[in-house]
């Protein structure tokens, strides 16, 4: 792997607050750490330690107050909003907590919207087989369960095939055994595509499928590691 | 991996949508639907007899204007008005006046100059002639005494004596007589020629500087020495009608048929080929159910209906230039061949009309009226230098019969298109309400789609595509039907009112524009202006359900009222954009609603009161008040009493024309209050139109004479719709420079039967007067009850409309309230007591704010016109409309009653997610 690729997203003394004078809240206090190419990386901690703000920045949806990020070499600081628009469509997946899924439009209809924004999408219907959505794919959305939605909202995010995909607690609305199949086709996706995938969680057992895992609390990095043992999504257990 | 580029499945949700809020966008479809098409069919009707009326110059011959002479011109003075360049004046006066000044001037000198020289002359003869002749004989008594030596005494007494002698003998007569005559001759030829020539020169003087002192008053009124001024070469064709009466309750201007100019176009039957044939105008023959081959009474002879046509020059039956509405009801227009003519005419007072055709068509309207203006001046002059009168002269852009009907069709286009407008406005309002509320309960998707890369404009165009494509659709169902039914239904209003010609649908690229271009801009704009704003917020915003922008506010402070008050303006609060869109939109319904009920109110109102205001029934004007014989004209019924009218314009927004009336005094029909020197009293009608107030001077002026007036308005009466002004006869001969005696005609109460025909000049009834009210209703008056209720059925599409917005919007809210054991009743009240009280409020400001505004707008709109009727809206009809309105309301209120009980439980919780 080059340099290049081993850094393929830097996080380089990152702040950010809210509020001013004396309501102002630091919620990133210069966080430093980067994520390889293809690599899955967890982003751990308990609320209010900064990982969705951090998650949010590195989507290009949120702007730091110092430092900077980059992706493949390029600083998200220095792009307008335009450019940066064009980053998060061509180059970035996101997959939230709340599916937020189109209610008038199917499932398949769902995962087109995702696959308009590209110019090379992963082909919709080998996809939806992969998600398991085959038989669901013209229903619509009230009508599938909470990890039928999530995995359409995956579908959603990973059709246009992105180099990264951002994970923001996408178990945290579901039960314990469609967490694991949801956090089981992040990881085969991970795997079949290669995307680089930054999941935000606050839950502890899924730092033992990543890649990597990068602590936070109060704003800071409290350890990067990359995990050598790691283990399959449907190993886990909490 | 597929290579294939995907369409955008955004699109799938416009049709989805659609049928998923079926009702709200099939109402507002239906809507724009009649709103466009009503407004397509307005204005391709219109612009295609808008094309007609064009196509009357050339088909038709239409003139360029008229003018009528007091008796039949001679060819000399219609082939120096033809050249349309002015006499000249001053040769022409001074020409005539030099002339008629030698024809007498001989006669008058002379004997003036004989008596004074004869008196002088015979004094001084006798006197010279008696002291030679007694000298004489003193001389020759002398001479036989002379050496008498006779003393002086008794020479003194022959002397006399002799002298008396000599007088009484013939030689004294024989030679005074011989001496008289030689001493005459010499002295008159000499004395004559001298004073002659003196008086002569004195009289000449006196005569041009009164003619230039004239002259140099016409000049300036009339502009005659402008250097703008251009002959006006025209074509003049006499174009001769007389008045009769038509059966017994109707009046004809009938006009001999001839094919140059003012052409008749033919909707049934055919012209007239014998004398006891006519063609009729077609609308008053439908309003008379006069049919072709029907005998009518015309002057009292009977004469057969061959055809049914439309004057090139009577669009609309405008008896009068000065009516406020044309009469089709009453009064009609007719061709009849030259030997019916004659035979209606004979004995009859002919107005001798020519009309005239410019022989250089004027471009455009401003040279029209430079070319009119011209040639006043040429006519008046022209006139002015023959023996003749100029009775009326009246160009074709200011001659209503022909203006009214061309301008009502392009007012009505401009008036529809703006109504159109402010709908379409409002509909964009409710699109762009109803997405800013899909917008908020979308915002997490919105957050998303953001996030994943989609822009803001591809959303944009996305939330709009619904009201382009509903417009859009709307638009072309519109346009169908424009151009099918309701062109027909709009054609058939016109042609219920006026005397057109038949026209062929045109397509009209302006129509297509206004009806489907402007929408279709005006709901893009709107919605663009609010989606773009609405979208404006980051993604990040969007998946908090951040929505607000900038410092978010704390809630209002409310008083210590009870809960439920404290909800419901809360819900207010929140709504209020949605509030101020149905509050605009009902004040709006309502103010159209004023005008539906207070036109009726209006016409009712002058026809209820036209018996008590009107001072008489009968106006007869006569001819001449002498008969053939030099009679003065009476009349026997017991009810006449004469009186005085002449016309002066007034110049106020357009130049009206004021009837000045003179009453005898004690008059049984007006009385006039004591007045001083200059004062007069005028009409109620007459004051409110021009907002004159008691003790103001107003102008008056003679249409085609340099003379004005000037008065002191010291009292203000009510005489129904007149415009006038009254003073007592005596005041207005003197006024006018009258002879004491001197009058107009009769006013009576009663009929005059016992004056003939040919003296009477105009009769005017309180029938004519009140027939404008009667025409206006009998055209209009359907429609404004259809428009009230239209207008009630907008009202609650709005209203439905917006309360729906309301409650889908706070649909979470409701179902929590339900889920907290709030009964339905108690939801229900409140979420619809809130809609109550805007309800009202605005109800109660719009019958107010409406019937004020529109007494404002009737008075802008009828200033622009001439006549007066002054507004009036009954306390009832303020009541009907807010009932009628509050009642679509409550049956509105009733479906969103069931809309907030099919609310469930579970939709609180399921938008949680």
């Amino acid at each position: 792997m080059s340099e290049q690729e081993h850094n393929f997203l830097k996080v380089v003394d990152l702040k950010k607050g809210f509020g001013s004078g004396d309501s102002r809240q630091e919620v990133l206090r210069g966080m430093n750490f980067a994520v390889a190419k293809g690599e899955f990386c967890v982003l751990l901690g308990p609320s209010g330690s900064g990982k969705s703000t951090l998650l949010n920045i590195i989507g290009g949806i949120d702007g730091a107050d110092s430092g900077y990020i980059s992706i493949d070499g390029d600083k998200l600081e220095e792009m307008d909003e335009k450019t940066l628009t064009n980053y998060r469509r061509k180059h970035l997946g996101y997959v939230f907590q709340l599916y937020n899924l189109i209610p008038n439009l199917t499932v398949k209809e769902n995962i087109e919207v995702g696959a308009y924004l590209s110019d090379k999408p992963l082909d919709i219907d080998e996809l939806l087989v992969t998600l398991g959505l085959w038989d669901h794919r013209n229903k619509l959305p009230n009508q599938l369960s909470g990890g039928q939605q999530q995995r359409v909202s995956i579908g959603r995010a990973i059709v246009k095939n992105p180099d990264i995909l951002l994970c923001d607690e996408p178990t945290g609305a579901l039960d314990y055994n469609t967490s694991k199949e949801i956090l089981k086709l992040i990881e085969d996706v991970n795997q079949k595509y290669g995307n680089t995938i930054i999941m935000v969680t606050h839950n502890e057992a899924i730092k033992y499928m990543a890649d990597h895992v990068v602590k936070l609390r109060d704003g800071v990095v409290r350890s990067s590691k990359h995990n050598d043992d790691k283990v399959s999504a449907m190993e886990l257990d909490w | 991996m597929s290579g294939r580029k995907i369409k955008n499945p955004l699109l799938k949700r416009v049709p989805r949508e659609f049928i998923g809020d079926w009702k709200k966008y099939i109402i507002v479809t239906l809507f724009l639907v009649v709103m466009i098409g009503a407004t397509a069919g307005v204005y391709v009707a219109n612009i295609s007899m808008m094309s007609a009326f064009d196509s009357l110059e050339d088909d038709y011959i239409l003139e360029d204007g008229h003018f009528e002479l007091k008796s039949k011109a001679d060819e000399d003075l219609l082939e120096a008005i033809a050249t349309g360049d002015m006499a000249d004046l001053r040769a022409y006066y001074t020409n005539k006046a030099h002339n008629e000044l030698n024809e007498r001037f001989d006669e008058e000198f002379r004997s003036e100059f004989d008596s004074r020289f004869n008196d002088e002359f015979d004094s001084q003869f006798e006197d010279e002639f008696n002291s030679a002749f007694e000298s004489q004989i003193e001389l020759m008594v002398r001479g036989q005494v002379e050496g008498l030596g006779l003393p002086e005494e008794q020479i003194a007494l022959m002397v006399e004596s002799a002298i008396e002698d000599a007088y009484a003998s013939e030689d004294y007569e024989a030679s005074y007589n011989e001496a008289y005559d030689s001493a005459y001759d010499e002295a008159y030829s000499s004395a004559f020629e001298e004073a002659y020539d003196e008086a002569y020169a004195q009289a000449l003087a006196e005569i041009d500087s009164e003619i230039e002192e004239e002259i140099t008053k016409a000049e300036e009124r009339y502009e005659l020495n402008s250097e703008d001024f251009e002959a006006v070469p025209v074509t003049i064709y006499e174009n001769f009608f007389v008045n009769l009466d038509e059966n017994s309750d109707s009046r004809i201007r009938v006009f001999a048929y001839q094919t140059n100019v003012d052409l008749p176009c033919i909707h049934e039957g055919r012209l007239p080929v014998s004398e006891s044939e006519i063609a009729i105008d077609r609308m008053h023959a439908d309003n008379a159910s006069i049919k072709v081959g029907d005998i009518i009474n015309i002057g009292g002879s009977e004469m057969e209906v061959v055809g049914l046509i439309s004057l090139a020059n009577y669009t609309t039956l405008h008896e009068n230039n000065s009516d406020t509405m044309f009469n089709a009801l009453t009064f009609d227009v007719g061709l009849v061949t030259d030997e019916g003519f004659e035979a209606l005419s004979e004995d009859r007072n002919i107005h001798y009309m020519y009309s005239w055709i410019y022989n250089t068509d004027p471009a455009d309207r401003i040279s029209e009226k430079t070319a009119g203006d011209n040639f006043l001046k040429a006519i008046i002059t022209q006139v002015a230098a023959s023996d003749n009168e100029l009775e009326d002269f009246l160009p074709a852009y200011i001659n209503q019969a022909i203006t009214f009907a061309p301008e009502d069709v392009g007012g009505d286009m401009a008036m529809v298109g703006v109504l159109l407008y402010i709908f379409i406005g409002i509909i964009a309002f409710i699109f762009a309400v109803t997405i800013s509320s899909t917008i908020a309960k979308e915002a997490s998707v919105i957050g998303t789609l953001r996030a994943s890369g989609y822009t803001k404009g591809e959303l944009i165009s996305h939330y709009m595509a619904m009201p382009i494509v509903v417009t859009l659709l709307s638009a072309v169902i519109g346009n169908i039907l424009g151009y099918t039914m309701l062109k027909e239904a709009v054609k058939s209003l016109y042609y219920n009112s006026y005397s057109l010609p038949v026209f062929k649908t045109l397509w009209s690229s302006e129509a297509f524009v206004k009806t489907t271009l402007i929408p279709l801009v005006l709901v893009l704009i709107v919605n663009l202006v609010v989606i773009a704003y609405k979208l404006r917020l980051s993604p990040l915003k969007f998946l908090r359900h951040d929505l607000k922008s900038g410092k978010k506010h704390n809630a209002l402070k409310l008083p210590n009222w009870k809960f439920f008050t404290r909800f419901r303006t809360r819900i207010l609060s929140q709504n209020r954009a949605n509030y101020i869109i149905l509050a605009f939109g009902v004040i709006f319904v309502m103010f159209l609603m004023t005008f539906a009920c207070a036109m009726p109110d209006t016409l009712d109102h002058i026809k209820s009161t036209f018996g008590d205001t009107l001072f008489a029934d009968y106006q007869v004007i006569l001819k001449s008040t002498e008969d053939d014989d030099g009679n003065i004209i009476s009349t026997s019924n017991s009810d006449a009493e004469k009186f005085s009218i002449t016309g002066l314009i007034y110049k106020g927004e357009i130049d009206e024309e004021i009837s000045v009336y003179g009453f005898v005094n004690d008059s049984r029909y007006f009385e006039v209050p004591e007045l001083n020197e200059g004062e007069v009293v005028i009409s109620t009608s007459f004051a409110e139109k021009y907002g004159i107030k008691i003790g103001d001077v107003i102008t008056l002026e003679e249409e085609y004479e340099n003379v004005s007036y000037e008065f002191n308005v010291a009292y203000i009466k009510d005489a129904s719709t007149i415009i006038g002004v009254f003073v007592d006869i005596d005041s207005y001969n003197e006024i006018f420079d009258l002879d004491e005696e001197s009058f107009s005609g009769f006013l009576s109460s009663t009929p005059i039967e016992d004056v003939e025909e040919k003296y009477i000049g105009k009769t005017i009834t309180s029938e004519d007067l009140l027939m404008q009210a009667k025409q206006l209703d009998h055209s209009m008056g359907s429609m404004f009850d259809y428009f009230s209720y239209v207008c009630v059925i907008m009202a609650a599409v709005l209203i439905y409309l917006l309360t729906k917005i309301i409650i889908e919007k706070n649909e979470n809210a409701i179902s929590m309230t339900k889920i907290l054991g709030y009964r339905q009743g108690e939801i229900a009240s409140l979420y619809l007591v809130s809609t109550t009280w805007v309800m009202l409020v605005v109800e109660l400001f719009a019958v107010f704010a409406g019937r004020f505004i529109m007494s404002i707008v009737w008075k802008i709109f009828l200033k622009s016109m001439p006549g007066w009727f002054p507004f009036y809206m009954e306390n009832m009809s303020m009541v009907k409309i807010f009932v009628l309105v509050f009642l679509a309301f409550l049956v509105i209120m009733f479906f969103d009653y069931s809309r907030i009980r099919r609310i469930p439980m579970d939709e609180a919780l399921k938008n949680v997610e």
